[in-house]
């Protein structure tokens, strides 16, 4: 087993009502962050601090490369215009030789902020929240 | 017979010292004078919080309320909700330093529970400490 690179790594969306994830055709860089919240549990007589797992949450963010042809970057850009309450789909691959590294989830569109400089390449910075938890493992 | 409070340590506890029976006047001069009118305080309050417990510490917790029957039956509070306090104060605030007499029962505001997450919740207690004859 390797280390992996960006060349082994994709990142997919569905619109809610797609039957099949379509790869992002450009993206720069993508970072998926789950957390899960620590639940302060430290008694009076305590000196130091305990926790317990509470709440778990997954969001993330990224920047795609502007392609108004390819089907992924264009639906996952449109879906912050759309008056849909039906969530979409976002799915991470960190390895595409294996089953292992995927994780998929019910995701919200929180921001797209398309931008241009001068002699630039046109970027378009985005947010994502999944909703429930995330399936796959990595 | 006394109802055992759980043996679980809280996670903030306040204490207010019990009251002496006492009643006061002032006069148009200023001066005032003031009786007492018994031999012994009473009315402690130990406000409670067990934040993100286990829910079947809360529910513990619950179960003393009910077996108590709210503030009929008085309570046997375990060492380990006063700790953290030194010796001294500990007897104070138990009021075992204050003099016999003193019992502490639930007040007649129940617990009550916040769920904060899966199996965890915030308990919030308030004991009165009172003398009673029985």
């Amino acid at each position: 087993m390797t280390v992996k690179t960006s060349a082994t790594a994709l990142l997919k969306f569905k619109v809610s009502s797609a039957a099949s994830y379509f790869t992002i055709a450009k993206v720069r860089d993508v970072r998926l962050d789950i957390s899960r919240d620590a639940l302060e549990t430290t008694g009076i007589g305590q000196r130091d601090r305990t926790y317990a797992y509470g709440i778990r949450g997954t969001s993330g963010s990224g920047t795609l490369l502007y392609d108004p042809s390819d089907t992924g970057t264009a639906d996952l850009m449109n879906q912050i215009l759309s008056d849909t309450e039906t969530l979409s789909g976002l799915q991470l691959v960190l390895d595409t030789g294996s089953s292992d590294g995927t994780l998929s989830g019910d995701a919200l569109i929180t921001a797209a902020g398309p931008g241009v400089s001068v002699g630039d390449l046109v970027s378009v910075p985005i947010s994502f929240t999944i909703s429930g938890k995330p399936t796959g493992a990595f | 017979m006394a109802v055992t409070f759980p043996n679980i340590e809280p996670t903030s506890r306040s204490f207010t010292a019990p009251k002496w029976p006492t009643s006061g006047l002032t006069t148009q001069s200023g001066v005032t004078t003031r009786r007492l009118w018994g031999s012994r305080p009473s009315q402690a309050e130990l406000r409670l919080t067990f934040t993100n417990v286990a829910d079947d510490n809360a529910a513990l917790i619950m179960a003393a309320y009910h077996d108590a029957k709210g503030a009929t039956t008085d309570l046997s509070l375990p060492s380990i909700i006063f700790n953290g306090a030194s010796g001294n104060l500990a007897g104070w605030l138990n009021t075992a330093s204050t003099g016999a007499g003193m019992k502490w029962f639930f007040s007649e505001e129940p617990p009550s529970v916040e769920s904060v997450a899966p199996n965890r919740s915030t308990v919030t207690v308030r004991l009165v400490a009172e003398l009673r004859l029985t």
